[in-house]
Formats: C-alpha cells, sequence, structure tokens
C-alpha cells in the first residue's frame, strides 16, 4: 500500500520535474526504478554534479562549471562552486576600484564539510571588495578572476557588483532570491541558474582539497599553488543536511586506517564482508547519525598507489543509513567508481534499499 | 632524342661489361695443384683456384682428392680461396704440381662485409671496424628475433616496452640514431618512433653486420650511433632445398617455419614462410603483461638473377602482427549485463610491415663497381580499444574514437653508387660518388591534421680511398644533403652555413697482424615524420610533434687497434677501441613542465604531456677491450670489457659511467659433432639523467644484472636435421629495479613501475631444423 503511494508519488513527481526541464535546459533529470542499482555519470573529469533523491528514485545532473556562488534564500551564507575550485581572496585595498591585482594574496575555499560558517565568504560584509577565482572548466583551464563587492542584502534578494581585476567589464546586479533553499549565480553568464533540484538526498560532486602542506608551514619558500596550498578536485558525497537528511555509518573496519597502499588490510576487504544484507532501522538508532554534510564524503573511495594509475579502491564494505528528506529510511552501499559505456572512473555506482524495521 | 641518347648509353655500357678476354686457356701446359688444410693435412674438396688480374677470371675446383689441373701457358699469378680458409695467392709456374695448404680463417678475416664498405670488402680490409653475427651465432642463440642476437653484445642495449617492442640502445644513444637495414635498405621505424627489433625475424638472416658510429655520408639521416645492416640468404646451390624449422622456448613460444630454395646457373629464388606465437609473460602475473602476446606471420621471396656481369635481387618481405596489451581489471559497473564486474581495457593490435627491394650490384668493368639500391619500406598499425568483462567474458569496442587508431609510416630509398678502382687487386685509388633520395610519409589518427605530405631528403656523395703506402690507407668522404623540410645548412660543416657532412677513415696495418683504424665523421638525424607531426591526444595522453625541431648534427671520434697474434696455442685477436662522441640539438620527449602551456582543449589533469623538443647537446665516451681467441681443437673464447661514460646539457655536464662485460664461449666436440656454446653478459648499473621541472637533474638508476645463457647444437641424419637446445637467461632475471628521483628512462615512455622488464626469467629451448635436398 505504502508502495504504491510512493509509486504514485514518484510518478507525479517526475512529471513535475519533465515540465520544469522545459525551463531549466541544463538539467538532466533520469527517472530509475526505486531500490536499483543506479549510476551517476559524473564523468572522469569530474564535470557534472549528480543530486540523488531516493524516495524518489531520481538522479539529476548538473554541469559543474554554470555557477560560481550559491546564495542562501534564508540567511546570509554564502557558497562558493568547490566542484570547479573556486575560491576567494580578500585584498588589502579598501575601495573596489582600488583593487587591480591579486598578488602575493592566498586564496581559501569553502570547507568540505560543506559548513555554512565555513566557507570561503562566510563572515562577508556589505562593500568590502573580494577577489573570486572563477575556477577551471572541465579540462582545468583556469576562466580568471573577478573583484566582487556586496552593496545590500535583504531577505528578498542580494546586490552585488563584480568587474575584471582590471576593472573592465563592470556588472552590478540585484540577485532576487527564488522560492529554493539556494539562488545560484554565475558571473560568466551574468545571472541566476537552476541547480539544486527541490528535493534531493545526496549529491555526488568535485570538491577542491588541499593536498600537500599549507603555506604557513613552510614559511618563506612557500610559492602558493606550486609547492603548498595545491588544490585539487576530489570525488565526494554531500547529504542534504540543510534539509534534515542524516546518516548513519556501518563500516565493519572502521578501526583499520584507510589509505592508498593497496595491499593495506582494509583495501582488501571485499563486499563478502558487508552487513549491508542483515541490517535494520534499529541499526540507523544504535549505530547514531550524523547531520554533518560531508557524513558520506570520501569515506567510501580511496585511489590506490601508483595514484597514475588512477585505480580506485571503493569500500563497498561500508554501508550508509539514510533519513532522508521525506522521512524515509534506506541503506546504501558504493559498488563501483568505473561505470558508463567505457568503463571509466568518475561513474559512481551504487545501491540501495528500504531500512526494514 | 633524350631517350635514344639513354639508349645508346646503356647500350654502350652493356657492350663494355660484355667485352670478352682474350682466350688464355684453349692452350698450355697442364699444371696441378693440390689443396690441402693445414691443421690435418687432409685435402680440400671444392676449393677454387683463380687466375688474377683477369677481366673476367676462369676458375677451376679441386676434385676428390683435393686436386685442380688446368692448362697454363705462362708463368701466373693464381688466387686459391676455400670458405673458411684464408686465400693464399701464389705464382705458379705452367707444367709445374706443387701443393698448397690453406689455414682455417679461424678469426673470419676473409669474411665479406658489406657495410659502411662503398664495395663489399674483407673484415680485414675494411675501413671500418666491423662486428658480425653469422648464422652459426645465431643458430647456437637460439634467436628468434634481431633483439635475441644483440643481447649480451657489448655496446648494446635492448630495451623492452610493452607497448613500442624491443628498441635498441647502441652506445649509450637510444634507436632513433640507429640505422637499421636490411640488405641496405633503410627500414621504417614503427609507431614509437624507434624501431621493434622483434619485428626482424632471424629465419633467413646469413649474419648481421654491426659498424658503430656515424655512417651518414654512406646512408644519410639516424646513422649517427651506428648501424645495423641485415643480411639476408642468398640460395646459392643447383639444387631444390627445403628446409623446414620448429622453435620451443618454455615461456610459451611456438615457432615454425618453412623455406624452399633453388638455384640455377643465373638464377637463384627463394620463399619462405613462419608463424612466430608467443603467449606473453607477465612478471608480476598481472593481467597486465610487460611482454604482451602475439602472433606473427612472415613471407619472404627473393630473386636473384645475372644479367650480364651485374646481379639483380628482387626482395619481397612481409610481416602481420596481431599483438594485445591487456589491462588490469579493476571492479566497475557493467552497465551492459548490469552488474557489477571486473573490467580491464584490452588494446588490439594489428600491425604490418613491408619491405621490398630492388637492387642491381656488381662490376661494370674491371675498375668499376656499381650498386643501385631502390627500396620500401612500410609499417601501419592500427589499434582498437575494447573493454573486456572478465567475469562475463564479453567483450565490446570503445565507444570513444579516440581510443582507436590507424597510423601509417611510408620510407622510400633510391641510392646509386659507383667506385672506380681496381677493385679486383684491390690496389690503388678508389673513387667513389653516388647518390640517395630517402621520401618519408605518414598519414593516420596519431599524425597531426596540420602535417606536411612529405619529409624527404636528398643527398649526394663521394668519397675518395687513397693508398698513400702500402701500409697507410686514408679516405675523406663527403655528403651533400637538401631537404624539404628544414634547412639543411644547419649542419653548419667548417662554421661556414655549409650542408657538408664530412668524414674522415685512416687505416694503418703495420704488417699483416696489427692494424689501426680511425675515423672521424659527422652525422646527423633529420626530425622524422613523427618527431615534427605526431599527435597522441587521448584521456591519459598528450604526446605531440613540434614542428619547429632542428636537425641533430653529431660528431664521432672513433680508434681502434687490432693485434693478431698465437696466444695461449689459439689464434687470436686483441682489439682496443676509444669512441668520443657529441650529438648537438638532440632531440628528445621532454615533459611538459607547465601544465598551463597545454591547449584548452586538453584536461591540465592529463596524466602523460610532452612534446619533442631539441636538447643543446649530449655526450658520451667509451672504451672497449676485446678479444677473440680460436683454438684449433675447436674451442672459441671471446671476452670483452667496455666502459660507457654520458653526459650533456641535461646532466649539467657530469659524466654517469656504466660498464659493461661479456664472454661469449663455444667448444666444438669433435667426438659427439656437438658445439657447446656459452654467453654471459655483466650489466653495470646505468643512469639516466634529464632536467626536473625546477631545473634541477633527476637522475634515474637501472640496477647491475647479469644474463647468461647456455645451447648445445647437433646435427643428425648426414647433417640434415639440425638441433639446438639450451636455457636461456640462467640467472633467472626478470625484471631489474630503477632507483632514483628521474623523470624519464632509456625505459620509462609509457613506463610507470619502479623496476624494468628485461627479460622473461629462465626458459629452455629447442629448435629442430630439417633439411631435405
Amino acid at each position: 500500500m505504502k508502495f504504491l503511494q510512493l509509486f504514485a508519488l514518484a510518478i507525479m513527481t517526475s512529471l513535475l520535474f519533465t515540465n520544469c526541464v522545459e525551463d531549466e535546459p541544463e538539467s538532466d533529470i533520469k527517472t530509475i526504478e526505486l531500490g536499483a542499482t543506479l549510476t551517476a555519470s559524473m564523468g572522469s573529469d569530474l564535470s557534472t554534479q549528480v543530486y540523488v533523491n531516493l524516495s524518489e528514485a531520481l538522479i539529476t545532473d548538473v554541469p559543474v562549471n554554470t555557477w560560481e556562488l550559491a546564495f542562501e534564500n534564508n540567511g546570509e551564507a554564502i557558497r562558493t562552486n568547490s566542484a570547479k575550485k573556486v575560491a576567494v581572496t580578500v585584498p588589502s585595498e579598501g575601495s573596489f576600484d582600488e583593487v587591480t591585482s591579486d598578488q602575493g594574496l592566498v586564496y581559501v575555499y569553502d570547507a568540505e564539510d560543506g559548513d555554512l560558517s565555513k566557507t570561503a565568504l562566510a563572515g562577508w560584509e556589505l562593500n568590502v571588495p573580494y577577489i573570486l577565482d572563477l575556477g577551471i572548466d572541465q579540462n582545468g583551464n583556469t576562466l580568471g578572476k573577478k573583484k566582487l563587492m556586496i552593496t545590500a542584502h535583504s531577505s528578498t534578494g542580494i546586490s552585488i557588483q563584480y568587474a575584471n581585476l582590471d576593472g573592465s567589464g563592470l556588472i552590478t546586479d540585484t540577485v532576487v532570491f527564488d522560492g529554493g533553499d539556494f539562488t545560484f549565480y554565475s558571473l560568466i553568464s551574468e545571472q541566476t541558474v537552476t541547480v539544486e533540484p527541490a528535493n534531493w538526498d545526496f549529491v555526488l560532486t568535485g570538491v577542491s582539497l588541499r593536498t600537500g602542506a599549507p603555506c604557513a608551514a613552510l614559511g618563506p619558500g612557500a610559492v602558493p599553488g606550486i609547492n603548498c596550498d595545491v588544490y585539487r578536485l576530489s570525488t565526494t558525497a554531500m547529504i542534504n543536511h540543510y534539509n534534515g537528511v542524516e546518516l548513519a555509518v556501518d563500516d565493519p573496519f572502521a578501526d583499520l586506517e584507510q589509505n592508498d597502499d593497496p595491499t593495506s588490510e582494509k583495501n582488501l576487504k571485499t563486499i563478502e564482508d558487508s552487513n549491508y544484507e542483515l541490517l535494520t532501522l534499529n541499526d540507523y538508532y544504535s549505530l547514531g547519525s550524523s547531520d554533518a554534510g560531508d557524513a558520506i564524503g570520501r569515506s567510501w573511495l580511496n585511489i590506490l598507489t601508483p595514484h597514475s594509475s588512477a585505480i580506485y579502491k571503493v569500500y563497498d564494505f561500508i554501508t550508509y543509513l539514510v533519513k532522508d528528506q521525506d522521512g524515509n529510511y534506506y541503506k546504501v552501499r558504493f559498488l563501483a567508481y568505473k561505470g558508463g559505456d567505457n568503463a571509466e572512473n568518475g561513474n559512481p555506482t551504487f545501491e540501495y534499499a528500504r531500512l526494514e524495521e | 632524342m633524350n631517350k635514344t641518347f639513354i639508349i645508346k648509353l646503356l647500350y654502350s655500357l652493356l657492350l663494355f661489361a660484355h667485352l670478352a678476354p682474350p682466350d688464355l686457356f684453349g692452350q698450355g701446359t697442364p699444371t696441378s695443384i693440390k689443396v690441402i688444410a693445414a691443421s690435418d693435412q687432409l685435402p680440400i674438396i671444392g676449393a677454387t683456384i683463380q687466375l688474377t688480374g683477369q677481366e673476367s677470371p676462369k676458375g677451376w675446383v679441386t676434385d676428390a682428392a683435393g686436386t685442380a689441373v688446368f692448362p697454363l701457358l705462362e708463368n701466373s699469378e693464381v688466387n686459391i680461396n676455400y670458405l673458411g680458409f684464408i686465400e693464399v695467392n701464389r705464382i705458379v709456374k705452367p707444367g709445374s704440381k706443387i701443393t698448397i695448404s690453406l689455414e682455417e680463417d679461424l678469426l673470419g678475416l676473409n669474411e665479406v662485409v658489406v657495410t659502411g664498405a662503398f664495395a663489399p670488402t674483407t673484415m680485414k680490409n675494411s675501413l671500418y671496424q666491423v662486428k658480425k653475427f653469422d648464422a652459426a651465432l645465431i643458430e647456437a642463440r637460439g634467436a628468434v628475433n634481431l633483439s635475441d642476437v644483440l643481447q649480451t653484445q657489448l655496446n648494446l642495449k635492448t630495451i623492452q616496452d610493452d607497448v613500442l617492442g624491443t628498441r635498441i640502445v647502441m652506445q649509450g644513444i637510444s634507436g632513433p640514431n640507429v640505422k637499421i637495414l636490411i640488405d641496405g635498405i633503410p627500414l621504417v621505424n614503427g609507431s614509437g618512433g624507434e624501431f621493434d627489433l622483434s619485428q626482424i625475424n632471424m629465419n633467413n638472416v646469413e649474419r648481421v653486420e654491426i659498424v658503430e658510429g656515424p655512417l651518414s655520408v654512406q646512408y644519410g639521416t639516424n646513422a649517427l650511433a651506428g648501424t645495423i645492416n641485415v643480411i639476408t640468404k642468398d640460395p646459392t646451390e643447383e639444387t631444390l632445398n627445403i628446409n623446414s624449422s620448429v622453435y620451443y622456448e618454455s615461456v610459451g613460444q611456438y615457432n615454425a617455419d618453412l623455406s624452399l630454395a633453388r638455384g640455377w646457373k643465373n638464377t637463384s629464388i627463394s620463399m619462405g614462410g613462419s608463424r612466430n606465437q608467443f603467449n606473453g609473460f607477465s612478471s608480476t602475473e598481472e593481467r597486465k603483461e610487460n611482454w604482451i602476446p602475439r602472433t606473427q606471420y612472415l613471407a619472404n621471396v627473393k630473386l636473384k638473377t645475372k644479367v650480364k656481369r651485374l646481379n639483380l635481387t628482387t626482395a619481397v618481405d612481409k610481416l602481420w602482427q596481431n599483438s594485445t596489451s591487456h589491462g588490469n581489471a579493476t571492479r566497475a559497473f557493467n552497465n551492459r549485463t548490469n552488474k557489477i564486474s571486473d573490467i580491464a581495457n584490452d588494446n588490439y593490435n594489428n600491425t604490418e610491415r613491408l619491405n621490398a627491394s630492388l637492387v642491381l650490384e656488381g662490376k661494370l668493368s674491371d675498375k668499376g663497381y656499381l650498386n643501385l639500391v631502390n627500396g620500401v619500406s612500410l609499417f601501419e598499425q592500427s589499434s582498437r580499444k575494447y573493454l573486456q568483462d572478465i567475469i562475463d567474458d564479453i567483450k565490446w569496442l570503445s565507444s570513444d574514437p579516440e581510443d582507436h587508431d590507424t597510423t601509417r609510416f611510408d620510407t622510400w630509398t633510391f641510392r646509386g653508387t659507383y667506385v672506380y678502382g681496381d677493385t679486383e687487386n684491390k690496389q690503388g685509388i678508389y673513387l667513389t660518388t653516388g647518390y640517395e633520395a630517402s621520401l618519408n610519409y605518414a598519414t593516420g589518427g596519431r599524425i597531426s591534421a596540420n602535417a606536411k605530405g612529405n619529409v624527404n631528403e636528398y643527398g649526394l656523395f663521394s668519397a675518395l680511398e687513397i693508398p698513400l703506402s702500402p701500409k697507410f690507407k686514408i679516405q675523406p668522404s663527403f655528403r651533400y644533403t637538401y631537404s624539404n623540410s628544414y634547412d639543411t645548412r644547419e649542419i653548419d660543416f667548417l662554421n661556414a652555413g655549409l650542408p657538408l657532412l664530412p668524414s674522415l677513415n685512416v687505416m694503418y696495418k703495420s704488417g699483416e697482424n696489427l692494424d689501426f683504424r680511425f675515423s672521424y665523421g659527422q652525422g646527423y638525424r633529420t626530425p622524422s615524420v613523427r618527431e615534427l607531426y605526431y599527435e597522441f591526444i587521448d584521456a591519459n595522453h598528450y604526446i605531440v610533434g613540434n614542428k619547429a625541431l632542428k636537425p641533430e648534427v653529431g660528431s664521432n671520434l672513433n680508434a681502434s687497434g687490432t693485434l693478431r697474434k698465437d696466444f695461449l696455442g689459439a689464434k687470436a685477436a686483441f682489439t682496443t677501441s676509444l669512441f668520443f662522441s657529441k650529438i648537438d640539438n638532440k632531440i628528445d620527449l621532454i615533459q611538459i613542465a607547465d601544465r598551463e602551456d597545454l591547449p584548452d582543449e586538453v584536461p591540465k589533469t592529463v596524466p602523460v604531456a610532452r612534446v619533442y623538443e631539441n636538447i643543446p647537446n649530449f655526450k658520451s665516451y667509451g672504451i672497449n677491450l676485446t678479444a677473440e681467441m680460436a683454438w684449433s681443437n675447436g674451442f672459441r673464447l671471446n671476452p670483452g670489457l667496455g666502459l660507457l661514460a654520458r653526459s650533456g646539457s641535461e646532466a649539467d655536464d657530469r659524466f654517469y659511467n656504466s660498464i659493461e662485460a661479456n664472454v661469449n664461449a663455444s667448444h666444438y666436440l669433435k667426438n659427439w659433432d656437438t658445439k657447446i656454446n656459452l654467453f654471459y653478459k655483466y650489466n653495470g648499473a646505468i643512469s639516466e639523467f634529464s632536467r626536473n621541472q625546477d631545473g634541477s637533474i633527476g637522475v634515474l638508476t637501472l640496477d647491475t644484472y647479469h644474463t647468461m645463457d647456455l645451447s648445445l647444437s647437433k646435427p643428425f641424419l648426414n647433417g640434415r636435421l639440425f638441433t639446438t637446445m639450451g636455457a636461456k637467461n640462467l640467472f633467472d632475471v626478470t625484471d631489474i629495479g630503477l632507483s632514483g628521483e628521474g623523470s624519464k628512462g632509456l625505459v620509462l615512455q609509457t613506463g610507470r613501475e619502479a623496476f624494468y622488464p628485461i627479460s622473461w626469467g629462465r626458459t629452455i629451448f629447442i629448435k629442430i631444423n630439417y633439411l631435405i635436398n
């Protein structure tokens, strides 16, 4: 009975989405049977973010290089698009016009866990100039830098101005908040864009992560981006904690170190060691849930040495127990990182099922 | 009008060639010569006796008693020779009865060599220090292909690459600078820009000749580090010979071949075919093999005929090779079966090679030797990438067009040489003039769409061999070159911007048993079509050519001395050779340091990003000490020691040394009619250096290793059945460690591991050869 209702709901919602699609040509929405094994086609270059709605069995593909900033509609937080290495730095000049260069400045990125109080623009102030690195395209080409200033903010919108560092291409725009959680904005196409679907539980996306030493540790020899503060894209899964998604983890080998050595103990464990079949709703409560954005994060995947071979270990024995946005409970496990027509990386495949009482 | 002139010219040339000598032999006094072997005093059957200094010398052959009787008019000089013995010239009186004993040519001094020399000569008389590996050695080694022959030789290294095959390093300089010829015809390199030695089969090979140092005057581009000339067999007997052989090696090699040869008075024809199967080998037991499985089919036809005094040879060789480079399977979701499975990327490669030649060669007159060589060498490789589900055993073609490719390389060569001089008596001045045209072309997916059609090169060369005294010969020579793809004035002879390549050879014979050879030569190498226009761009590679490349110009000094003397009861030859070479503007595949320099459409994270560049210079010097000792009881011992030092701008002029030593030994057991052969080589650690992105020097060192092969060969059934069996790689060497921080190695065109595959470990092999005639 409940299943039928859910099914009907799923059909209706998908129709709803199909209607929306005509307004959102950049989103690609697929309907897949509930409980099936799904593949999220991010591409080996991580150029697509894939939103997953478990109870409606939907995955939504969004090209990464469509937005740089996301304004919180019911708050003051501003996220940057860490999936394409968007970053922020604060110039020393006090006025927008005086800013001409980012030389010597250190860029910061949104925190990996999606905490809105730790974004690159956390604590932003009105009429203070910032410099925004627009990140990279899917081939890694840099997209340039803009200086940016927020000139007004209200519960219905935000006014911004931005320009190239040499002062050319000045744009002033007032962004009217939309009906979702965040209003997404592109400084490249100079307009708001639709990114997140209305209902999603987790998103598979790239995230900018520092590899190697922080520049502060190196002292005067530090060259940001060369020998320290080198940021690379990694694959992560972020839960929709903003809308109450929570998650518990069953890792039979939680005490073993997770590393890139193909012969380490954890990397030799297989799906045979999984508790997936046995887990019930009670386990969700007994394991204890978290609402951290990166509660799944990168814990399901690790690159193995030699890194140049691009072989990843998927921890298929870890089960994620999810309370979704609609209050339904599921168990999810990742099965493979390679998939698609040519069995390439960047195609995470996972299976999930309802958590029974 | 022009045509009639040419016909007249040709006719007069032919007439000139046909001039009959006066008939000296219709009458005269019967004269008898008996030929015996010095070692056992037994008669030699079939030795030839020829009058010297005749335009068309008539000859006689000794009978079962070792005797030949012939009429003679006056005191004449005769030449007595028999294969494998040192020839003798003697003045004979009419009516005399003499016995001549021939010494066995244990050191091969009278064996004919053709590489380097403009006209065929002997090892002893060649201005070049020619290294020679004959059919017996090929047999004893159980050698399947050229790479097997060259292993355990000094100054040579073979490098295994899972994709590109077996490459060569000579005098510390890698493949593109080594000219590879079959019967003097240059072979086109393969996809990797270097020749894959495993694609030259040894079945039909008479011998392999090697000259180290540049032979650019003779052979043009690429002959900078050295030249390897593979000489194929000529059927000589006037019978039908059918020869078949099978070869098995325990690593999983199964070869079989069949050849037919028939000779007539002035014509011979031979044809053959073989199938070689290698099942692949992986030292790590991974699915990805460092020695990829392959099957080769080979076919060859050779037709040789006499046109007046000239030999006309047509030969065609064809190779088909299927190889599969397997990938390691990793966990993946198969969207065809909707199952999690293990999926690998497998590349299926089809390679075809065609070498064809038309050679007209021989004496036009007593004093004129002509050699016209026309050849074509084609190489085509296609690769297709498949996804292989190894659990459900299904495979499908990759949907990415970048994963598939067919690329073809052609080289056409036209070379003509005319030598004027007293070639019969090997004295006096020799003047050589010649031309060469080399036309190169490439097409296919891995060649830039912007590639200019051809890289063509034209050369005119001339050499003058001058005997300053009976002991002392010098030969200055020059080549003028013109290319359609770069300015040959960059060769910059005498700093005068001249497109001239010089070389100078000097030979001093201090008596019969002490020779010195000295050579100075400039060599050059044109940027190849691949180096100019290569374009290999896919998800993992960005390897591109560079249209702005300059030619490599090298100079090389070589000095050697050979002393022949009896030593510990053996006929022995001791050779010391020294070389120094320098190559300016050496072309190398360089890592692209700043990924921001890549074009926008190329992912900046592409694992391999390389471009061809000129590096300012590369230097090397070396010294080799070798001895060749042969005892009359059938024991032979060839020890050698070599030091190689390499440096250059990529090493901040610091020299990196490596040491090699080898011993080849064989013993013929008369009572058993069996030959035992041993091949040993010590390969000292060798370092490869390159400049890192930050300007520092990275050095990658390949550890020391030893290789040893042992074999026995024995004929049965009156020599019709010949077997060789033995063990290869007795020390069971597989992978040798690489240490250091270098970004590139001799070894690392595609490599990734911290080791380098030297061999597939200890194996046993057997080869059975059956001859019907």
